[in-house]
């Protein structure tokens, strides 16, 4: 399983491969630092599961979910938004993208851990 | 020489009476006087004749003709009298006066007997009365005399003439008796008109002249102390009046200025849409000069205040809303309609005028909220990055030194137990301290964004209970951990309720948070109910309970209760005021009942018909 | 100084004198109240009449008066109008008191003043010798008040018309004064032809009074239309020699004939002055009939006497009745009928004694027979006859005098 981790800040993508790590379950962690890296990212490693930062440079979150919504093959990726807003309306927007997850930061690492375990057994199951 | 109207009239009169007694006069007098005179000279005539009659028998016997012609020409000098002539037994003429010849038709008509009185027209002549007197009853002869109709006719014309003159002398005599008459009457009439007419004027102070102890004279009299006590009346009117108009002007003076000098604008327009009125002010907002917005209509300003002003035409309460305003300004418009019931009862003003506008350029204040809400976002964005990594790597810290550093650990040695303890303590205080700098961020975005209005409210009919019980199970490890039992009662068949389900959510746990908070011992119940038109939530704790003096403030930014106290509990602060604003922006109230020492009862309410006022602001979608 | 006192004194009384003369029988004087047409268009009537009355009582006066009594005419104008004449007599018999009435002219005046006559008979009051051919005071009841020297118009109308019958002229027409003269010509004409069994044919009357310079082109019209053979005319000289004019011009030639009291030589004047004017004839084919002999006839006494004492005295009325241009005639038939008036009167007084009272008056005049006074007809009166003449002369005039009649046979029809 592949996770791509998309966030400006280098920290908390070295907190999420940190916990992956930790998991020990053969999880690969691929890091983008904005949305049109990410993007490049998702269509030459395709990912299983994308963790998604919204408030970054160059291209939100959510621009990328649009332009990833047009991309047929990457629609059986799961993508989790993690933001730090927490705001209502970007839960709208995110329900509306098809995101059904939302993470705000900042999050409990069991609730990271969780989430992660969770579509770990999906995808094995699958 | 203006003739007076009444003078004109009486002329008129005058003019009529004579005609009518002119024409009757003449005609009746004509023809009374021709009669009279006709008849005068047939007696005259007839006299004349038997006269001549009774004294020519003899001579006529002794055929002595120039006796006759003598006697006969005597009465030729009579007045009336043409023409006398004598015939004799025979019906032969022995004497006339007939010049230059009898004529032919006296020839004719006397040899027959002719009548006593008859009319002959002697061609050329004229017209007479032929009157016979017969002399010794006709035995010698007859006398004719002939009276002359024609100078019955001239005598007449001559009376008549003479009448007329006398009529026409007394007329024209009249017209100036009436014309001097009807003069002292319209001289002082006319006096009175004119002061009649300076009364009028309104100038009290007017003189009449009229000294006649007539009924003119009383009239004017009468109209002068009228004058003098209107004039009184009015001064006294006059006075009141300039003070009441005095009055009046220092108060629309203090008006005026009043609303001159109001920062915000005041425009009124009138039930039609047509600006009325408006201060300085509301020009400068508009930066139109104010002779350029009187008289216009309202959406000359914009198509949102005239929606506005619109809409309060409609309603009775105090609408107001956002306005756009010139130069990319933003302006907050209130308007209320006006409706002034004490006008009087035909006044054009009754009913509605129309509506009050107050406008505030609030661009500086939205530019201002606009700059707080990014700030706070940015600064909670910027926060929370770096307690996200605090608290994440703290956490793997964690993990991987009791997961992997403890193992390898001698625990034999004190001194190690002792430091990994503490450090394992240290790492649970930089978690448990983080997570409250978290909660704060948090509670403080919250508490900015409901007080800003930007919530994105998500309404859905929910169940009460559903509620209670999902803010109960997250709460319940921490029940469990204070060893405080937290019981829920739920009244039955409660109806759902239009809320925000999170929210509410949210509100349920920051109550139950408190109550465990500040409770030692005993339990705390959560209940639910129906009263009235609301459904009515209450958590109840057997705590430390809250003094009278801060039941009111607890419910303020940051207020804790206790503030004094030393062992004060860990907590934000916003809590309760997230919660009450929350509770608010449902239509609902939150209070509170305590008693120090005993416990408190916290409650709120959520009305069942949508009162609350959030559906009709705009939805910030972006911003 | 005594001297010319007395002196003015007699001038006095000598001025006072001729005031008494006019008294009735005062002292010396017989005065004889005359009321007249002296002024107007028959104002020479009167004023010939006087005149030739006056010559011969000038005549008498000079030569010691009629019993040492002078005779005087008080003479007023009546202007040939009754009421003047009137009121004259009333003047005459109240105020001045005279002897008798005498000289009057006219037919309508004389006639007016008969009922006077008769109210004052008590005053015996009576007419001598009007100068009128009138029936009225001919005939009772007045005739006894007046005494009339000169025939009738009737004797003159009849005696006119006779003539015209006896020459076969029986349409005659009358030209009248419309009045009590012009009808007591008319009634003579009438009576006359009444006679014959004839009617007038024709007949146009005139107004008293009218001038000469009147048109009397209407009558002219009447009588021509009429178609007569001949007119009488009776009428004042004014008029007659008017509508003579008026007839000549209007081609109407038939004779004309007119009585005395057409006053002949004013009318004979009136047209000559006509002919000159208008050089043609107009005083032919006229007969002319008078009461007195032509005063040419010197044959006769008074005829002589009356030339003598007109030349000698030529008399002159009292200022005050002289009309400015009246021209005197030195004879004419009016002043010598006046003339042979105060040749009569004379006489009668003459035989009224040395203190003759109005009371006397009928009675000697009555007395009066055969009486001459020089023409070829005797004075006579009486009782039943007050009129002295009865003889007609007819003259025409011819050569610049009037001359007998020799001929009627030139109007022979």
């Amino acid at each position: 399983m592949k996770i791509l981790i998309v966030d400006d800040e280098p920290l908390i993508r070295e907190l999420v491969v940190q916990i992956v790590d930790d998991l020990d379950m053969g999880i690969e962690v691929i890091e983008a630092e904005n949305g049109l890296e990410a993007l490049d990212k998702i269509r030459t490693e395709t990912p299983d599961l994308v963790l998604l930062d919204i408030m970054m440079p160059k291209m939100s979150g959510f621009d990328l979910c649009r332009i990833l919504q047009t991309e047929p093959p990457h629609w059986k990726m799961d993508i989790v938004i993690l933001s730090a807003k927490g705001q209502e309306a970007d839960k709208q927007i995110a329900k509306a993208l098809g995101i059904k997850k939302y993470i705000t930061k900042p999050f409990k690492i069991e609730e990271m851990i969780e989430l992660i375990k969770g579509y770990a057994v999906n995808r094995e199951l699958l | 020489m203006k003739l007076s109207k009444l003078f004109k009239k009486t002329l008129f009169g005058i003019i009529i009476l004579f005609i009518i007694v002119f024409i009757t006069i003449i005609v009746f007098s004509g023809w009374y006087l021709y009669g009279n005179l006709e008849d005068e000279y047939k007696s005259k005539g007839t006299a004349i004749a038997k006269s001549i009659a009774s004294s020519s028998a003899e001579t006529i016997l002794n055929l002595d003709s120039a006796t006759v012609q003598a006697m006969i020409d005597q009465f030729l000098e009579i007045e009336g009298v043409s023409y006398v002539f004598v015939v004799d037994s025979n019906m032969e003429i022995i004497s006339h006066t007939f010049i230059p010849q009898i004529p032919p038709i006296i020839k004719e008509k006397t040899k027959e007997k002719l009548p006593e009185i008859s009319d002959i027209n002697i061609e050329g002549v004229g017209r007479f009365l032929n009157i016979v007197a017969p002399i010794t009853e006709g035995a010698i002869g007859y006398v004719n005399v002939g009276m002359n109709k024609d100078s019955i006719t001239k005598r007449m014309w001559v009376v008549l003439i003479n009448q007329i003159i006398v009529l026409v002398s007394i007329f024209f005599v009249s017209v100036v008796l009436a014309y001097i008459m009807v003069n002292k009457i319209s001289q002082p009439l006319n006096k009175l008109i004119v002061y009649s007419e300076k009364l009028l004027a309104h100038d009290f102070t007017a003189k009449i002249d009229i000294k006649s102890e007539d009924e003119i004279g009383l009239l004017a009299k009468t109209m002068k102390s009228m004058a003098e006590n209107t004039y009184e009346v009015f001064d006294r009117y006059e006075y009141a009046l300039k003070d009441a108009v005095m009055e009046l002007q220092d108060t629309l003076s203090y008006l005026t200025t009043i609303i001159d000098n109001m920062a915000d604008g005041l425009i009124v327009v009138d039930k039609d849409g047509v600006i009325n009125h408006l201060n300085p002010a509301a020009s400068q907002i508009f930066g139109k000069p104010e002779f350029e917005m009187i008289g216009k209509d309202i959406f000359t300003l914009g198509k949102d205040i005239e929606i506005l002003a619109r809409n309060s035409l409609l309603s009775d309460k105090v609408i107001s809303s956002e306005i756009h305003l010139p130069n990319n300004r933003l302006g907050l418009a209130s308007a209320k309609k006006i409706e002034k019931e004490n006008f009087a009862d035909d006044s054009d003003a009754r009913g509605l005028l129309g509506s009050v506008i107050l406008i505030r350029d609030i661009t500086k204040e939205k530019e201002i909220d606009r700059l707080k809400t990014e700030f706070i976002t940015t600064v909670s964005h910027e926060l929370r990055t770096p307690l996200t990594s605090i608290l994440g790597f703290v956490e793997i810290a964690k993990k991987k030194f009791n997961d992997v550093i403890i193992p390898a650990l001698n625990m034999d040695d004190s001194k190690i137990v002792k430091a990994s303890g503490t450090i394992n303590r240290n790492f649970g205080i930089i978690l448990s301290e983080g997570e409250r700098i978290t909660s704060l961020i948090n509670d403080i975005l919250d508490m900015s964004k409901l007080e800003s209005g930007k919530v994105t409210w998500n309404f859905d009919y929910i169940h009460i209970d559903d509620v209670i019980t999902t803010a109960h199970k997250a709460m319940s490890s921490l029940f469990e951990k204070k060893s405080i039992p937290c019981f829920i009662n739920i009244q039955l068949g409660l109806p759902t309720v239009r809320a925000d389900r999170e929210r509410l959510i949210q509100v349920v746990i920051n109550l139950l948070s408190n109550a465990l908070k500040f409770t030692d011992k005993g339990r705390i119940v959560c209940n639910a109910e129906l009263a009235g038109d609301d459904i009515v939530v209450s958590v109840k704790d057997e705590g430390i309970g809250i003094p009278k003096e801060e039941q009111e403030t607890i419910f303020e930014k940051f207020r804790q209760v206790g503030d004094m106290i030393t062992n004060k509990p860990k907590g934000t602060g916003l809590g309760l005021p997230i919660s009450k604003k929350i509770v608010e922006a449902h239509g609902g109230k939150m209070w509170v009942e305590s008693e120090v020492g005993k416990g408190s009862t916290f409650y709120f309410s959520i009305p069942l018909t949508t009162k609350n006022t959030v559906g009709s602001q705009d939805e910030d979608t972006n911003s | 100084m005594s001297g010319s006192i007395l002196k003015a004194i007699l001038i006095f009384i000598f001025c006072l004198l001729p005031c008494f003369a006019s008294a009735e029988t005062d002292d010396n004087t017989i005065v004889l109240g005359m009321s007249a047409a002296f002024k107007g268009p028959t104002g020479g009537l009167g004023t010939e009449l006087y005149r030739g009355a006056r010559a011969y009582f000038d005549y008498i006066n000079d030569n010691g008066g009629v019993n040492g009594r002078k005779i005087v005419i008080k003479a007023y104008d009546d202007g040939y109008n009754p009421i003047p004449t009137i009121n004259n007599t009333i003047r005459l018999i109240e105020k001045d008191k005279v002897f008798a009435l005498f000289n009057y002219v006219g037919t309508p005046t004389v006639a007016r003043i008969l009922p006077i006559l008769k109210a004052s008979e008590d005053k015996h009051f009576f007419l001598f010798f009007p100068f009128t051919g009138a029936l009225p005071h001919r005939t009772p009841p007045y005739d006894k008040y007046v005494f009339n020297l000169r025939a009738s118009y009737e004797q003159e109308t009849g005696g006119l018309v006779e003539n015209f019958i006896k020459v076969g002229i029986k349409r005659i027409g009358i030209f009248y004064q419309a009045d009590a003269y012009g009808r007591s010509g008319w009634d003579g004409v009438r009576k006359t032809f009444k006679k014959h069994g004839l009617k007038i044919i024709g007949e146009a009357t005139y107004k008293r009074g009218a001038k000469y310079t009147d048109s009397f082109k209407t009558q002219v019209n009447i009588l021509q239309s009429a178609g007569v053979e001949a007119i009488i005319s009776v009428g004042a000289y004014a008029a007659c020699a008017a509508f003579i004019r008026d007839a000549r011009d209007a081609g109407l030639d038939v004779p004309i004939a007119n009585v005395s009291f057409v006053g002949s030589e004013f009318m004979i004047q009136l047209l000559l002055d006509e002919e000159k004017r208008k050089g043609k004839k107009y005083t032919h084919n006229l007969v002319n009939s008078q009461v007195v002999p032509s005063y040419e006839d010197t044959s006769l006494p008074a005829v002589r006497q009356y030339r003598e004492l007109m030349d000698k005295y030529n008399p002159m009325p009292p200022a005050e009745l002289i009309e400015g241009d009246y021209k005197f005639l030195r004879y004419s038939f009016v002043s010598f009928e006046g003339f042979l008036n105060a040749k009569v009167f004379v006489e009668i007084l003459k035989r009224m004694g040395n203190n003759p009272k109005r009371e006397n008056i009928k009675k000697v005049t009555e007395s009066l027979k055969n009486v001459s006074i020089g023409i070829d007809e005797k004075i006579s009166f009486s009782p039943t006859e007050h009129q002295a003449l009865h003889k007609i002369y007819y003259t025409e005039y011819e050569d610049g005098k009037f001359v007998p009649v020799k001929n009627w046979d030139k109007w022979k029809k």
